[in-house]
């Protein structure tokens, strides 16, 4: 029995009015109720499934949650209400109230004297609201899939939390006193202490081995660097005396060389000067002779002077121009010449005394009157006084060449042969490279020198570490190179045998890590059998094997329910299936989903006649009968497939307890209407149904009991 | 949830006899734990 009672009150503009039920406002569990338009019967139906937080209730057509949501929310009304529906069998009641300024709603069970408020997720825990009007029932017949997805859903997560139990039954035997696990600690602990040793017996072969490879190694490198040191130290000090000794050699003959090359330099530019004189004169004097001036100025003077042969270019030059002017002299007359001369004289002498006024006796002229007088006799001899003059000069340079070149082939050839027959060049840079080239051989022996002494003192300080000491050397090289397996080894390279000494040392940390490694895994595997032993042995022992397969087993499960069986279903209910690609398991599947579909629906009214449903194929939209009828869905009458929807829905049987509130059937008849109504006594006989209230469009209010036509009626 | 629709959708669709026992089990109300149980009990009593 359900007591209700419920305030609106509406601002419609032009007037405010309150709305209020027009109805009876106690009801039976199970209850029909028939009205015109606006009567208030759906009215009744939104207040119930809001109290029932059908708002929060996804399963919930989307118009009546809009309805449900404007009764509440809206700006221009204001809702309250209370109810309450008591089972007089079980003594379970619930009661709901909700005041007109708030949205909150309260919804709480009594039960044998207790009471518990009724969260949206504790509601749904315990009671199945079914509130729906059969909009397009034939399409909807689709959704009644839903039912098996959240089914689907529910079992996919207990078979997680099967996993998640499994695995910790795993783990609990793992951890449990397993004598087989013991005995495999045992085995796992004797094969690693094999391993052990065996890594143990191959460090100390490997440490021996390294200790005798260094030993020789910094033995052997101790003589051999005190012997390189010994030559790199006598090297320095040779080089340290050639290079003073150079030094001094080449500092005295380049200070000689310079000397004498300045010296002879000036001769050589002294000749050069009174040659070019000489080659002036000479032109005016002997105009025929221009070959042989040619072949003086191209002359390669230098060379001349030092070769300094007796009867060479120049001097037989110098013989044959002296001749040349002696015979102009004789050609011109020896007279012409004097009297030319007596007058140049004369002339001279006079005019250191042309003031005086004295006469000169004989000729009755003053000394300024005779000069003026031999002047111009001398006149008459000018040109010849010129050639005259030049050919004194020419003697003169000639006579100054051959003083020169005589100086220069005596003081100065002589020197300058002597460093051009040593094959060294007349140049004073030279000489400094030299030196350059002693001062760098010995820098590098230095540099070598050191190195060597450094290698000495490690090759010292690395014996000394290893308790060797020099007059031991020889000895511990002996006892190396007289061990049969390192006779290999002695023609080994200092370079090739650091190698070796490198790859032992890095072959006896591996066997060190090792050792530890397995150490610390002897160590693990003891302890972990020690607490195996203290526990007591799990009540499953002997079927950890087996566990271990039931958990593979309830793996894959998992997986074929919450991925493949999902995605199925999905594409089934979204329509966007490929009916032409569907594989093996897919249409097992879904063979499976017609036979749920047809045992929830269960019997179908078609035409006149009722038949018993064997299965619903929403992929060729048919319903199969268990007569062998196929009926396509769409040729099943509005009213008809109406009816099998809301049997669909209230066949969702699980263990909450059922309130249907179910909207607008009248376009069904009687006939679709009566499996609806025996459906709903079956289960409110069963204890199922908590209350069903039925809502059909009719002319004239009526409300009462749904009944049952008898049978034949 | 004891409903027979769902025992016989999912019995027909596996082919694993543990995985239907597990589902009849989990449709039966059983807890992870007393489901373990059930399956070890079950395979020993085959063993014997």
């Amino acid at each position: 029995m359900i007591q209700f009672d419920y305030r609106i009150e509406r601002d419609e503009g032009d007037e405010k009015r309150v709305y209020l039920p027009g109805i009876p406002k106690q009801l039976d569990d199970l209850t029909i109720i028939e009205g015109p338009n606006s009567s208030g019967k759906s009215t009744l139906l939104h207040i119930l499934a809001l109290g029932f937080h059908g708002l929060k209730d996804k399963r919930i057509h989307p118009s009546l949650r809009k309805k449900m949501d404007d009764l509440v929310y809206s700006d221009h009304q204001t809702l309250g209400f209370d109810f309450r529906i008591d089972n007089e069998v079980t003594g379970l009641r619930l009661v709901c109230k909700k005041g007109r300024r708030k949205p909150d709603i309260s919804l709480y069970q009594e039960l044998d004297g207790k009471r518990t408020v009724l969260s949206p997720e504790a509601f749904r825990r315990k009671y199945n609201l079914i509130y729906d009007i059969p909009d397009n029932p034939t399409e909807r017949l689709r959704q009644l899939t839903t039912d098996l997805k959240s089914a689907q859903h529910t079992i996919g997560s207990k078979v997680g939390l099967l996993n998640a139990r499994i695995r910790e039954v795993i783990t609990d035997i793992g951890n449990s006193r397993d004598p087989r696990k013991i005995k495999e600690f045992e085995n796992t602990i004797k094969k690693l202490q094999k391993q052990l040793k065996d890594e143990k017996e191959k460090k100390i072969r490997l440490e021996k081995d390294l200790r005798l490879f260094e030993r020789y190694l910094y033995g052997k490198s101790l003589i051999e660097s005190k012997d390189e040191l010994k030559k790199a130290e006598e090297r320095v000090r040779s080089l340290k005396k050639k290079k003073r000794v150079t030094k001094t050699t080449r500092t005295r003959q380049a200070n000689q060389l310079s000397s004498v090359l300045a010296d002879a330099h000036t001769s050589e530019i002294l000749i050069r000067t009174n040659m070019t004189k000489l080659l002036i004169r000479l032109r005016r004097l002997l105009p025929k002779e221009k070959t042989r001036f040619e072949r003086l100025e191209m002359m390669d003077l230098r060379e001349v002077l030092i070769e300094a042969k007796p009867n060479d270019m120049l001097r037989e030059a110098i013989e044959h121009f002296r001749a040349a002017l002696n015979r102009i002299t004789e050609t011109q007359g020896s007279d012409e010449f004097k009297e030319a001369k007596l007058y140049s004289r004369l002339i001279e002498t006079l005019c250191d005394f042309q003031e005086l006024k004295t006469l000169i006796p004989g000729v009755k002229k003053t000394v300024a009157e005779f000069i003026e007088i031999l002047e111009e006799k001398a006149r008459e001899f000018e040109t010849l006084k010129a050639k005259c003059d030049n050919i004194d000069a020419a003697h003169d340079l000639l006579n100054n060449i051959e003083d020169e070149r005589d100086t220069y082939v005596k003081k100065y050839s002589p020197k300058l042969q002597h460093f051009s027959a040593e094959g060294k060049t007349l140049d004073i840079g030279h000489l400094e490279d030299v030196i350059d080239i002693a001062e760098r051989e010995l820098e590098e022996a230095e540099v070598a020198r050191d190195r060597y002494a450094q290698k000495h003192q490690d090759c010292l300080y690395e014996c000394k570490t290893r308790g060797i000491s020099e007059q031991r050397c020889a000895a511990v090289i002996a006892e190396f190179e007289g061990i049969k397996s390192l006779k290999p080894y002695v023609e080994y390279t200092e370079m090739q045998l650091r190698g070796k000494i490198t790859d032992l040392n890095n072959d006896t940390n591996k066997t060190s890590e090792k050792i530890k490694n397995l150490e610390f895994r002897i160590s693990s595997n003891e302890r972990d059998k020690r607490r195996l032993e203290k526990q007591e042995p799990h009540r499953h022992q002997g079927y950890a094997d087996w566990i271990n397969t039931l958990f593979e087993i309830s793996q894959r499960l998992y997986q074929r329910i919450q991925s493949e069986y999902d995605a199925y279903l999905l594409a089934l209910i979204e329509e966007t299936l490929d009916k032409a690609a569907l594989t093996t398991e897919q249409k097992q599947y879904y063979d499976q989903v017609s036979h749920f579909l047809g045992r929830k629906v269960e019997v179908l009214r078609h035409v006149d006649n009722e038949y018993e449903v064997d299965r619903i194929d929403l992929i060729n939209d048919r319903v199969h009968t268990k007569t062998g009828k196929k009926i396509k869905l769409s040729d099943l009458g509005t009213g008809q497939s109406q009816s099998a929807y809301i049997k669909g829905l209230l066949n969702q049987r699980d263990d909450r307890k059922i309130i249907a509130l179910i909207d607008e059937v009248a376009m069904m008849d009687s006939r679709s209407l009566q499996p609806i109504y025996k459906i709903l006594h079956k289960l409110h006989r069963e204890g199922s149904l908590l209350l069903g209230v039925v809502v059909q469009r009719a002319d004239e209010m009526a409300v009462g009991p749904i009944m049952l036509k008898e049978a034949g009626k | 949830m004891q409903d027979e629709a769902f025992k016989e959708f999912f019995q027909n669709l596996l082919s694993d006899k543990t995985e239907q026992q597990i589902i009849d089990l989990i449709l039966q109300g059983l807890e992870s734990e007393e489901i373990v149980d059930r399956l070890v009990k079950s395979k020993r009593s085959k063993a014997k």
